[in-house]
């Protein structure tokens, strides 16, 4: 019968259409997420700095893409922003919101080891455009010695600062808010399930702009025994600690790269 | 007869068509005087098998013989008998489904623009999504058809048509009282009541359903009551006047999704739901007053409404990604009253000639607010609470013309404007604007022979702002949380559509083929699963819809369609997310004069481009309704998914976090909502008004 040549015909369609093709998920590479050497050696005002530890606790490095974010060219266009003020639904930053690569977990960074392995990323195929991460206080199960003084911190920093004929050491302990993390540092990468590539991870004492991380911290002044030594914590010079706290938030400090 | 036999049969048809089919041309007037609310265009077509506008090859009408015989669970179940449409039902019965057309996600509504007769039942701005569409206070007994026009041509297509327009027909031709009552393997029971007093109209009706249905796999649990009435309360002078009025009530429990990869690895089965607690609630209070008066010259249709809404979801579908310590589950709360009225003239001016003129204007004042719950239920933080008014209020006209027998043209354009005002009780301010935008619309048809048309159309569609676009900032706070931030103004969304295709009707067949394509520069879209409002990039859509269908005989109708679409984000060139490039349709309907009737309906979901490089399955399933009517007593038993495929309605690409054995990721995969497994319902139906009757009378 005509019908049920009709319905076989159907069925045979089905099964070609159906028939293994089950979904696929998105295509991922797996990329080592590594250190990149940090400009150790500096200048704060009129104060030379060399650091000797870096150490930096930090919770889920993230990848993100602009995704389809709207962008415009054109003449017209821009004369229309100009007059009609135009924000985005993942603006600035020249980074994206959408995220679809991390390195998950907990991890501690030592900025000065450069080349040495945080961790392995996941990264779907996509453009990926930017990168957040959360910072944490270490904890001994973050592999750390019962008496590492990083644990309880966020940061670890110890070095020395010399100011003409005076020099003096120094060690900061910075906490952030749990949760408190940067947002946009630029990246500009193509993840293919082929790509080969490490993703590098910068500290950047001295940003783009010449700013540091010390600005308005005057660690020489800060030695006032004259022994030579400043702890830099909360409970020693709030002030100090404070705006280098907050220098450190700014993600001028921080940088991904891509390391053929 | 075997199949060859009927083939011949076929051709013989197509060489010699029926005596009963009228061949001269109808003309307008004759047309503009008949009760049919389909447009008075219509000019040299008489063989009108694929009924609809008629002025485009792709617009459809769902007629009362395949809502008769089809397999279907609610009113949204016609829908799917729409040509390039899918849908997708990713909580219970009650709430709305996700709507799939020609390349669009139109998420739950917001790119069709759906009426029950007149009135808009998108809800704009619910709290939900935008353009919400809940139709399950429809009951399907009460649906004479349904109408649908893809892209944006007509003048009439108002706001959220920028994919097409959808109307609900309501009448019942089949006069009489009868009640139904239908038991289903998955504990369904559903009653459903009609009375249509014979003397009167199809118009005058009374519809009244009550439905409790466990629903397959868990947390599938659906209960609704609703009415329907409508009266014609008054004929004469050229003037009708009509009233109707609807009550809904439903509770449904919600499944969410299901992890890919949970399900790969057996940790959860497809029709499962992590959750034991996610519900809906939906209410709904309709009552309208339609004055249709035709005074040769000019006809007019004028339709005032009022709606009552009220809806809330308690659900979760990311389980504790975004908050670890209590979790995501929340709650959405909207209230809202729609007053509106409408008017539509057509005035002609010459005989060749017609001005049509179409206004309207509707108030959306709501109240809407989100929570989010602990596991346990209680709030912890109210993110969204808002007041608003929206207004719409659109103008539009144009001409209409034959200016030979072998051609038509609707031209014009309407102008949209959008004035809210929202108040924002979280931040304690009030926030507001109005935007308007002009849409161009032309369609022409030529009629080269009788029994072949051609088809071109150009319009542009628009879908309003939602009110919440207008609370939040438009500038990013320096190291702002980009995932979180919510930016992008409040902005009319465009999309301009172009279509050409051809019809053809030789005898029982019907052929038509359409070349589509859609194109929006930027769309400014709320994204209501991560709660952002986005501004994306432009999008195109192109395709090719064809279909074929067959009348052998008086009481059977076969089908089979496909609409191919391929959307692409221009720039980046990636496929829009979700949207199911192929869709293949074929379906058998029939109603014996002996009593017997029977419906077929298989699809074919080709594989759908997710996010990502990631790629949904295909699926294909076959829904069967077999019934027979013997005096006053009817029985029917439908089957759906008769091939028991274990299929996946709906896959999306975001990121959850269920297991907390397993790492917090932030990276989307993969989460599935199931197909319905194989499922039967049978139903009674008893006719009382042909009990006692001798049998020819009682069909």
């Amino acid at each position: 019968m005509y019908g049920t040549r009709f319905w076989i015909a159907c069925a045979a369609v089905s099964c070609i259409a159906a028939c293994d093709l089950d979904t696929s998920l998105a295509p991922r590479v797996e990329l080592d997420v590594v250190v990149q050497a940090t400009e150790d050696t500096f200048s704060a005002d009129d104060t030379q700095i060399e650091l000797t530890e870096v150490r930096m606790a930090l919770e889920t490095l993230e990848f993100t893409t602009e995704g389809e974010m709207h962008a415009r060219a054109g003449l017209l266009p821009a004369l229309h922003d100009l007059v009609v003020p135009t924000a985005l639904a993942h603006p600035g930053h020249s980074a994206g919101g959408e995220v679809v690569g991390e390195l998950v977990g907990r991890h501690v960074v030592d900025y000065l080891d450069a080349g040495s392995t945080v961790g392995l990323a996941t990264l779907l195929a996509a453009d990926y455009s930017g990168a957040n991460f959360t910072f944490t206080t270490a904890e001994p199960s973050d592999g750390l010695a019962e008496d590492d003084p990083l644990i309880g911190h966020t940061f670890l920093l110890a070095g020395t600062a010399t100011r003409g004929d005076v020099e003096v050491q120094f060690v900061a302990y910075v906490d952030q808010d749990e949760d408190r993390s940067i947002f946009g540092l630029p990246l500009s990468f193509t993840a293919t399930e082929s790509s080969t590539e490490q993703l590098g991870l910068r500290f950047a004492p001295v940003d783009p702009e010449g700013d540091t991380i010390f600005a308005d911290v005057d660690i020489v002044s800060l030695d006032e025994d004259g022994d030579g030594f400043v702890e830099i914590s909360a409970d020693e010079n709030s002030e100090a600690w404070a705006n280098l706290r907050r220098n450190l938030q700014v993600h001028d400090h921080y940088a991904v790269e891509v390391v053929e | 007869m075997n199949g060859w036999t009927l083939a011949a049969a076929i051709a013989s048809r197509i060489a010699h068509p029926p005596a009963d089919v009228p061949t001269e041309p109808v003309p307008v007037e004759e047309i503009a005087a008949s009760e049919d609310e389909s447009d008075a265009e219509t000019v040299r077509e008489v063989v009108v098998h694929r009924e609809a506008d008629q002025l485009s090859a792709s617009a459809v009408t769902v007629g009362r013989r395949e809502i008769d015989t089809m397999p279907k669970r609610g009113a949204e179940d016609l829908l799917r008998h729409i040509p390039g449409m899918h849908i997708v039902q990713h909580g219970g019965q009650g709430k709305g489904y996700q709507f799939y057309l020609r390349g669009f996600d139109a998420v739950h509504g917001a790119d069709i623009e759906t009426k029950l007769g007149d009135i808009p039942i998108n809800e704009a701005s619910n709290v939900h999504a935008h353009g919400y569409l809940d139709l399950s206070f429809i009951i399907p007994e009460a649906v004479e058809g349904v109408d649908a026009t893809k892209g944006s041509y007509r003048l009439e297509q108002g706001n959220f048509g920028t994919a097409g327009s959808i109307r609900y027909r309501l009448g019942v031709p089949q006069r009489g009282t009868r009640a139904t009552y239908e038991f289903g393997s998955t504990l369904r029971h559903r009653m459903s009541l009609v009375h249509a007093p014979k003397g009167r109209g199809k118009e005058t009706f009374l519809a009244f359903e009550a439905m409790d249905d466990q629903g397959y796999g868990q947390r599938r649990h659906a209960q609704r009551l609703t009415s329907i009435g409508q009266a014609l309360l008054y004929k004469g002078r050229g003037t009708t006047v009509t009233a109707m009025g609807a009550l809904y009530g439903a509770r449904f429990e919600l499944p969410g999704t299901v992890r890919l990869d949970d399900v790969r690895r057996g940790d959860v089965g497809l029709y499962d739901s992590y959750t034991d607690d996610s519900v809906g609630e939906s209410a709904r209070a309709i009552g309208s007053m339609q004055v249709k008066t035709d005074r040769g010259r000019v006809r007019s249709r004028t339709s005032a409404w009022v709606q009552a809404r009220r809806f809330s979801l308690d659900e979760n579908f990311t389980g504790d990604l975004l908050f670890e310590d209590t979790g995501d589950r929340h709650r959405q709360l909207h209230a809202a009253v729609s007053p509106g009225i409408s008017t539509q003239l057509d005035i002609r001016v010459h005989p060749r000639v017609e001005i049509p003129v179409h206004a309207r204007w509707q108030a959306d004042i709501a109240e809407q607010s989100t929570d989010q719950l602990t596991p346990e239920g209680r709030t912890w933080d109210t993110p969204r609470d808002l007041a608003f008014v929206q207004h719409g209020l659109s103008l539009g006209t144009g001409v209409r013309t034959t200016p030979t027998s072998w051609m038509l043209l609707e031209a014009g354009g309407r102008v949209d404007v959008f004035a809210t005002q929202v108040r924002d009780r979280m931040q304690d301010r009030e926030f507001g604007g109005a935007t308007a935008a002009v849409s161009p619309r032309a369609m022409t048809k030529f009629m080269p022979f009788d029994r072949w048309q051609i088809f071109a159309a150009y319009g542009r569609g628009v879908r309003s702002p939602e009110a919440r676009a207008y609370t939040l900032p438009t500038q990013a706070a320096e190291n702002e949380d980009l995932s979180q931030y919510a930016g992008g103004q409040a902005r009319i969304t465009q999309s301009d559509s172009v279509e050409v295709g051809t019809r053809v009707q030789p005898g029982i067949l019907d052929v038509g083929v359409a070349g589509f394509g859609t194109w929006i520069d930027r769309e400014s879209v709320f994204d209501h699963v991560s709660g952002f409002n986005v501004e994306r990039s432009a999008t195109q859509r192109l395709g090719v819809e064809g279909d074929v269908q067959l009348h052998p005989t008086s009481w059977l109708d076969f089908g089979a369609d496909v609409t191919w679409a391929r959307g692409r984000f221009i720039n980046s060139g990636s496929p829009i997310p979700g949207a199911p490039p192929l869709i293949v349709t074929a379906k058998a309907s029939m109603a014996h004069p002996k009593g017997f009737r029977a419906g077929v309906r298989w699809f074919l979901l080709g594989a759908r481009p997710l996010s990502y490089g990631a790629v949904a399955a295909p699926a294909t399933v076959m829904d069967v309704n077999i019934g027979y009517r013997y005096r006053w007593a009817q029985l029917d038993l439908s089957v759906d998914n008769a091939w028991n495929q274990q299929w996946r309605e709906g896959e999306y690409h975001f990121a959850s976090h269920w297991d907390p054995e397993r790492p917090r990721s932030q990276l989307p995969t993969v989460h599935a909502v199931a197909g319905n497994p194989i499922t039967a319902r049978i139903a009674l139906t008893l006719h009382f008004d042909a009990m006692g009757r001798n049998k020819s009378s009682g069909r």
